[in-house]
């Protein structure tokens, strides 16, 4: 990017979107994309189209970048050099084939089990359950582009909008079943202001999964008995005005018990976390937000933080650490996935 | 540029770095008042500073008095009336966001809070214990305890049902405009008789001193009955509280009332069926639940003999919600749909007038006034009935040229003014300074307002405090 | 859900975005009601919608201040919508955090035009 936006833009976004538009995925990795779904036997078409998006996918590889950019701040370069640093070192390996993403994460995440890619697998396996026909487009699921948005790059964003749904026209796709809050906004809100004649049907993942068991009644049982409180993600509750359905949700099951942060703090009101691309520019700002949050969920006294957002898991799994509190963070689809049949 | 480093510096040791700002971005927001449209570039503050003990804030002052510079005071700067915008160049802007500390002592039944804690936060926390907050301004998820505490005024609420917010104010601590500290008052819940120097400063707008610190008496929670009735004329509603006084029935905590087109956007946000006509709601209170059912049930009877569509107590917690929220948020009745065009405020009327001119005075206010942009604007009417105050607001479309926005709001003021001076009357919610001083001098006199000046003068001498705001500085009404 | 975009399609004209920001951000009254929402808020109102608005504000329609500060402060907000949520229930509905978004475009419109014309 030339010289002016460099000024403008946090150098992060601009890494990002240099991602999505080379490499189709925001944090620029080829290979691995799909690499979850390998063994899942899923087929390309379904009645609904099951859409991953990066988030679950890549996050291991963000949080090994992310923590890498840290370390690199704390020895005295800033997070744009670290950032410039790493897509000029990109581009010099990416010349001898090597993807210095892969080999971050590999680097950091060496030995780790990946938390974020079973939660894919979970889901996929929560509608199974529930008897939701799926299809995944494997490594054709294209990105949907949010973060060029909410940077500001609205012409790449709309060009992206375009062709992804081209795609997914000629597919013959009808319904998507989005996991990723901001993904199945971007769907359901954005496209259809910046693409002509979208015509799309986009649900959330939880709002398919309440509507199914409260059509079966299923009443699903824990266990053991935990107590849990919920983190509705920003663009969950505010951007898709999905609050009813995840508390339905755990609500609906025996052994559970769900204390929420104040009024003020939950559902449309929500204190959101600071993960959701405050990550890109602000690291030190990022890390307060989620200490914030999480210090608001903790004062539940719950055991489990659950949220539905691979951001916010991310986030608050690092804050949650950071204050060295006992306390598990868990996606929605995960304690789906141990409680049903 | 040279003088600007080294204002920053000194003050940079007085209150420390993290509690300055010279940013101009930061001090451009600081500089700007609620309401106000138009931003004066010269007069946007040279700093910002937030001190955080009376002992900072004296330094401040005592600072500016030497290099004579003067000093504005911001709680949250949600003032109407202009009050906390700078109305002379190169000022410092103190905000009293610092003063946080809040203590309660209920074995001497008080509290005593810094000037910057947040009214909803201060509520919420009283409320906790079993107390009550003696004033309710629509405001209040902004606004600053000190800021009401300046202006004496207890928002919403029924004057003579629980008194002003000085009636319960048992002491301050205030730093003078030479940045001495002094401490008021009384520890006692009988406050002193006589001379007591907190009078000197609650309800003085910040032109005698820097408040930081009030001794608030604490107040229990009452019971509560709510009213609401919808009246084809606003006049109806008017003739209704004139009636319930008449009959020495005891006054509710709230009386307020909304004009049926302010109703529309309030409600349809809040999804509550079409106003069946202009809206009245009250909180009755008691000391027992049967004697505010019982007031409650009054004023039902009351509203059914003066016209009333509907009249009833409501129990429903969501339904008192709605409609206590849909009135509140006044702000939400210049809500336009995407793709109308934008309504703004452009004129803004508050006057407390007497109880047997309730009726008329509305419909003065509403249409029979001779000022011709206002007759152009759209208007609404509504406000705290109960206590006798009535609101104006006008709305003009975006697209006015500034001038005739300007003429709006200069003829909202004069009308305001004829209203108060017509009925020997004056505004009993927000502030005087610095927009209605015209009409200060007009209905108090000349007399009282050099005496006033002179005051200002003898204990502000280098005019440190403030300065402008008794002047009516961009106010005039020519 | 209120967008409160009602700029369909790609908007070349910056001038056209410039003007429609601007107008706005003229209907906020300063209630303040969405500085303490700001999850990013820490005492200060460039931390907050408000200031952010008002930044933009400043910038655009009195031509003052550095690109590079308004873009800081515009980028330190985390999208969360909050404000707007709370200016749609308590005040005028304004919009802020669409107001926002659309002034990181208008950045970035104005500063790829820069880039071109430079080269």
């Amino acid at each position: 990017m030339k010289n002016t936006v460099k000024n403008i833009v946090p150098v992060g976004h601009i890494y990002i979107r240099g991602n999505v538009l080379k490499k189709g995925n925001i944090i620029g990795v080829e290979e691995e994309k799909a690499a979850w779904a390998k063994d899942l036997d899923l087929p390309r078409q379904g009645e609904y189209t099951f859409f991953a998006g990066c988030g679950y996918q890549f996050m291991k590889y963000a949080e090994g970048m992310t923590r890498a950019a840290r370390t690199m701040q704390k020895v005295g370069i800033g997070m744009d050099k670290s950032i410039s640093m790493n897509i000029h070192m990109s581009k010099v390996l990416g010349k001898v084939g090597i993807d210095l993403g892969t080999v971050t994460a590999k680097v950091s995440t060496a030995g780790k089990k990946d938390a974020y890619t079973t939660i894919l697998t979970s889901a996929v396996s929560v509608l199974r359950k529930l008897g939701v026909d799926i299809g995944y487009l494997h490594q054709d699921e294209p990105c949907c582009g949010s973060p060029l948005y909410y940077a500001g790059f609205l012409d790449d964003y709309i060009e992206n909008a375009q062709k992804n749904y081209e795609l997914l026209k000629s597919l013959n796709i009808q319904k998507v079943i989005g996991l990723i809050p901001a993904c199945t906004s971007s769907l359901r809100n954005l496209y259809p202001q910046y693409v002509e004649g979208f015509d799309l049907e986009v649900y959330q993942f939880s709002e398919v999964v309440a509507q199914e068991l409260n059509k079966k009644k299923i009443k699903p049982k824990l266990r053991e008995k935990l107590i849990v409180t919920y983190h509705d993600p920003c663009q969950l509750s505010r951007y898709l005005n999905v609050t009813k359905e995840p508390r339905e949700i755990l609500n609906n099951i025996d052994g559970l018990e769900l204390r929420e942060p104040g009024l003020e703090q939950r559902g449309q009101w929500s204190t959101c976390c600071g993960g959701g691309g405050l990550e890109a520019g602000s690291p030190e700002l990022c890390e307060r937000l989620g200490r914030r949050r999480a210090e608001e969920l903790l004062a539940t006294g719950a055991n489990v933080i659950v949220s539905h957002c691979p951001a916010c898991i991310m986030q608050l799994k690092n804050s949650v650490k950071r204050l060295k509190a006992d306390v598990a963070v868990m996606d929605l689809v995960e304690i789906l996935d141990k409680v049903l049949e | 540029m040279g003088k600007n480093k080294s204002l920053v510096d000194d003050l940079i040791s007085l209150v420390g770095r993290d509690n300055l700002s010279d940013n101009l971005y930061e001090r451009s927001a600081y500089g700007q008042a609620a309401l106000e449209a138009d931003l004066e570039i010269e007069k946007i503050p040279l700093v910002v500073v937030k001190p955080t003990s009376a002992q900072e804030v004296s330094a401040v002052v005592k600072y500016a008095n030497e290099e004579k510079i003067p000093i504005y005071i911001h709680g949250a700067g949600t003032a109407f009336k202009g009050s906390t915008r700078p109305k002379r160049p190169g000022s410092i802007l103190l905000t009293t966001q610092g003063l946080v500390s809040i203590e309660i002592d209920e074995d001497d039944m008080y509290f005593e809070a810094g000037s910057g804690v947040n009214q909803y936060e201060l509520e919420k926390l009283l409320q906790r214990h079993g107390y009550m907050l003696p004033m309710n301004i629509g405001s209040k998820f902004s606004s600053t305890l000190g800021g009401a505490v300046a202006v004496n005024t207890v928002g919403h609420m029924v004057d003579i049902c629980l008194g002003k917010i000085i009636d319960y104010v048992m002491g301050i601590e205030v730093v003078l405009p030479n940045g001495e500290i002094i401490e008021t008052g009384t520890r006692s819940i009988r406050r002193p008789a006589g001379i007591d120097y907190t009078r000197f400063f609650v309800g003085m707008e910040g032109v005698f001193g820097i408040i930081t610190k009030i001794r608030m008496r604490l107040l229990p929670e009452f019971c509560q009955a709510y009213v609401m009735g919808f009246f084809p004329e606003l006049t109806d509603i008017a003739h209704a509280f004139m009636r319930f006084y008449k009959a020495k029935l005891p006054p509710p905590l709230y009386g307020e009332f909304l004009d049926q087109d302010a109703c529309l956007a309030p409600f349809r946000i809040r999804g509550l069926a079409k106003p069946k006509g202009n809206l009245a709601l009250v909180i009755t209170i008691g000391y027992t639940q049967e004697e505010a059912n019982r007031q409650a049930e009054n004023m039902v009877k009351i509203f059914e003999a003066n016209r009333a569509v509907e009249a009833r107590v409501v129990t429903s917690h969501k339904e008192r919600k709605d409609y206590w929220d849909a009135r509140d948020n006044i702000s939400n009745i210049l809500q336009t749909e995407e793709g109308e065009e934008k309504l703004v405020n452009s004129g803004a009327l508050e006057c407390a007038v007497p109880l047997s001119h309730l009726a008329d005075s509305i419909e003065f206010i509403r249409g029979a006034h001779k000022h011709r942009v206002l007759h152009e604007a759209k208007s609404f009417i509504y406000g705290h009935v109960g206590t006798c105050d009535i609101h104006g607001l006008w709305a003009s479309p975006g697209s006015w040229p500034p001038k005739k926005r300007a003429e709006c709001r200069r003829e909202a003021l004069l009308l305001e003014n004829e209203v108060n001076l017509k009925w020997g009357c004056a505004s009993g919610e927000v502030g005087q300074t610095a927009a209605r001083i015209r009409f200060l001098k007009e209905r108090y006199g000349e007399a009282a307002y050099s005496m006033l000046m002179n005051i200002k003068k003898a204990i502000d001498p280098n005019g440190i405090l403030n300065p402008g705001n008794l002047e009516g500085a961009g106010y005039e009404l020519g | 859900m209120n967008w409160g975009d009602s700029s369909k399609g790609m908007c070349d004209d910056i001038e056209k975005m410039e003007r429609d920001i601007i107008d706005r951000i003229q209907v906020c009254n300063g209630c303040r009601m969405c500085v303490a929402m700001c999850p990013t808020f820490e005492g200060w109102y460039t931390q907050s919608a408000y200031g952010r608005l008002l930044a933009v504000n400043l910038h655009f329609k009195y031509g003052l201040g550095s690109v590079e500060e308004l873009s800081r402060f515009l980028f330190e907000c985390a999208t969360c919508r909050r404000c707007q949520e709370r200016c749609r229930v308590l005040s005028r509905n304004v919009g802020p955090a669409d107001i926002i978004l659309k002034a990181r475009r208008l950045l970035v419109k104005k500063s790829q035009a820069k880039d071109t014309k430079g080269s």
